[in-house]
């Protein structure tokens, strides 16, 4: 049985507004990071995933099933929408029942899985705590905990991190990888710090359009040479912002420690230097678009 | 799986606030309307008053009806009920004309000498109490007064006391012993003592469970949304069928539940009543009849907060269905005592009368199963509508996609 994604010549439009265009996209199993600015149409696609949105036009394949099935597809897909909760009255423990009904699982599958996974998101003490009272961390792991109480073979999770601690943050990518181990994540988040921890494949959306789709490290090598940085007067922040895209400023009384993209060196007090993740996803941006 | 997922509805509203609100509204409308609740007993002879009846009498109904005509029109204020509200009509010009030579026929009398009769009669009693009867002439047929009382009805605009339906209860008179003992026996042998009190507690119950059923369910559809947990559901596996069922019938069994269990004192007090004097009681009849009458009032109150909430995602099925209970209750004020019609709230608001009961019975069987099935067609309404937004074709407010953008961001 096929354990990947396959996305042909996918559009969906929202009245004249074409939301997604033509994406061709394979996503094998394992993480997959997909980033894109706000409004990009990461959303969009992860539902059409989910069997949320229908698509207007193309072929989208999950496992070899075709989306049209909903049924089937929900079987196999677990989603973590970017606004997760549950009814505030309810235990974690009874949230957790209620929607194991609701994924067709028996009394004795959730009573077995309900515990594992509680304990696999560390939530494992807050069984009886109400869902109004937890904190946003434990509200997005409970969201991870019933998105693969069924055991799906796809997770499609939606901007996780969003409004999460530092200590969060790397607490839920952790845990994310972990459940990659034996199925395909797709990660949708517009920030780069996410899908360098997580992800070896990725997609960028801008715009409705795939305009990067590869490994991470090949977007981190089409950057290289293209980032410099300088130390500048604070007087002249605002022509360098005006010219070239910055990527990370640290301020040292007068002065400026700028990092920036461009094709050849900016100034001759400019100096090369490594480029990152996010480098490379200014760079792509910048480069395609011609955005700062 | 599915009852699984009925037990843990039934568990969701018992966690509700609204639920207890409704058990209270419930409880409180029993006690207020039928909570002394008091045995007929067999009538003996020699009593000061066996109540009142409406006399079926022919020359009754025509006195009777002619001495309020003759009222109405001295004053020039009838009283009418057009579409079940209280409306005070003055007539004037070729209206009162007309009304003139209507009550000169029926009385026999010119205008004149009427009025001269009724002020007379004003004269000797100190409140009007609306007894006046007026003898009509003896050439004045049945047909005929009642074809110039349909007259009266339309000059008035209709609902008035001339009207076919309200004409009955102008010939009200004294009940006699041996109407009452009748009336008793028939409570007795045909109703089974518990099948009279039965129908009285539907006529009073079906009011407030018209109405209240809405609530809970627009409550626990808004609860989703209110939650925001719309898209978790959706991409369950369960079928929308079993979601909506589910909460459907979690919310008709939870409001089943406490009629029946208020049921379980009048019907101990027809049993026991009705061994004191060895009589066979239907200890059924309480079951039967809230199954019957009760259970598509609710499936309907319940189903129309289903529907309209989840299509509009508001809360406007409260106010569909008040106007629709309103509308209900007051125009079904002409049938009250058992005429049922199409009404969506039937009355039967007297004790007994089960010749009416069966004479109405297939109107009332046809009433009520027209009713069962205008709800699971809303039911079944609502699974579709639930599934298109399942799938994004439809969302929130009604509007169809794919040519809408739904609120949630690109």
């Amino acid at each position: 049985m096929s354990t990947e994604i396959t996305i042909e010549k996918l559009n969906k439009f929202y009245g004249k507004k074409q939301a997604l265009k033509d994406i061709d996209l394979t996503i094998n199993q394992g993480m997959f990071g997909l980033l894109g600015r706000n409004g990009a149409g990461k959303t969009t696609l992860m539902k059409v995933l989910a069997t949320l949105l229908q698509k207007n036009n193309g072929n989208v394949t999950v496992c070899g099933v075709p989306i049209t099935e909903a049924a089937a597809i929900r079987r196999m897909t677990g989603y973590l929408p970017q606004e997760f909760s549950m009814y505030a009255n309810m235990t974690v423990y009874e949230a957790m029942d209620y929607l194991g009904v609701l994924s067709g699982l028996t009394k004795a599958q959730r009573k077995d899985e309900i515990s594992k996974l509680l304990m696999k998101v560390n939530l494992q003490k807050n069984m009886r705590t109400k869902v109004k009272a937890l904190s946003g961390g434990m509200k997005r792991r409970l969201g991870i905990a019933q998105a693969i109480l069924h055991d799906p073979k796809v997770l499609i999770v939606d901007e996780p991190t969003a409004g999460l601690d530092p200590e969060e943050r790397v607490r839920f990518r952790n845990l994310l990888s972990e459940i990659a181990q034996d199925r395909i994540v797709i990660l949708s988040t517009h920030i780069v710090g996410d899908i360098e921890a997580t992800c070896e494949n990725i997609a960028v959306l801008d715009e409705g359009e795939i305009i990067y789709q590869g490994t991470v490290s090949d977007l981190v090598e089409a950057a290289r040479g293209k980032i410099y940085s300088a130390e500048i007067s604070k007087l002249e922040l605002a022509r360098v912002k005006e010219q070239y895209p910055v990527t990370g400023m640290i301020s040292m009384g007068n002065l400026v420690n700028v990092r920036l993209v461009a094709d050849k060196l900016p100034f001759d007090t400019a100096l090369p230097c490594e480029a990152n993740v996010e480098d490379a996803y200014m760079y792509l941006m910048y480069g395609k678009r011609g955005v700062q | 799986m599915f009852v699984q997922l009925f037990f843990k509805e039934c568990r969701q509203i018992l966690k509700c606030l609204t639920y207890y609100v409704l058990l209270i509204c419930m409880i409180a409308f029993f006690n207020s309307q039928i909570g002394e609740f008091q045995i007929y007993e067999r009538p003996q002879p020699g009593q000061e008053d066996y109540g009142i009846m409406y006399s079926e009498d022919e020359t009754v109904i025509m006195k009777t009806t002619v001495g309020r005509l003759a009222m109405e029109f001295f004053n020039n204020k009838f009283i009418s009920y057009p579409i079940g509200f209280y409306k005070q009509v003055i007539l004037s010009g070729n209206k009162y004309e007309k009304m003139s030579e209507i009550v000169s026929e029926v009385t026999g009398m010119p205008e004149k000498e009427l009025k001269q009769l009724v002020e007379n009669y004003l004269s000797t009693v100190s409140l009007y109490t609306g007894s006046i009867t007026i003898t009509t002439p003896e050439s004045l047929t049945y047909e005929r007064f009642l074809k110039l009382m349909k007259q009266a009805d339309k000059l008035i605009g209709g609902g008035s006391n001339y009207s076919k339906t309200f004409m009955k209860s102008n010939a009200r008179v004294p009940k006699t012993y041996e109407t009452a003992l009748a009336e008793y026996e028939e409570i007795i042998q045909k109703d089974q003592v518990s099948g009279a009190y039965a129908r009285l507690f539907c006529d009073y119950m079906g009011i407030i469970l018209a109405i209240l059923p809405v609530f809970l369910a627009v409550t626990r559809h808004l609860r989703d949304r209110r939650a925001k947990i719309s898209e978790v559901f959706y991409s369950r596996s369960i079928s929308s069928a079993a979601v909506i069922l589910s909460r459907y019938l979690s919310m008709l069994a939870m409001l089943l539940l406490p009629v029946l269990l208020l049921s379980i004192s009048p019907t101990i007090q027809c049993i026991v009543y009705g061994n004191s004097i060895h009589a066979s009681v239907d200890q059924l009849a309480f079951l039967k009849y809230i199954f019957g009458w009760l259970m598509p009032t609710i499936m309907v109150s319940i189903s129309v907060g289903v529907f309209f909430t989840e299509i509009t995602e508001t809360a406007i099925a409260i106010l569909i269905q008040g106007i629709w209970w309103f509308v209900s209750i007051f125009t079904g004020a002409v049938n009250i005592n058992g005429g049922y019609d199409w009404n969506f709230v039937p009355r039967h608001n007297t004790l007994g009368d089960y010749a009416t009961y069966i004479d109405n019975f297939h109107i009332l069987a046809i009433n009520r199963i027209a009713y069962t099935i205008i709800a699971i067609l809303l039911i079944l309404a609502s699974i579709y509508v639930y599934d298109k937004k399942r799938r994004g074709e439809l969302i929130a407010r009604g509007k169809i996609l794919p040519n809408r953008k739904s609120k949630s961001k690109i």
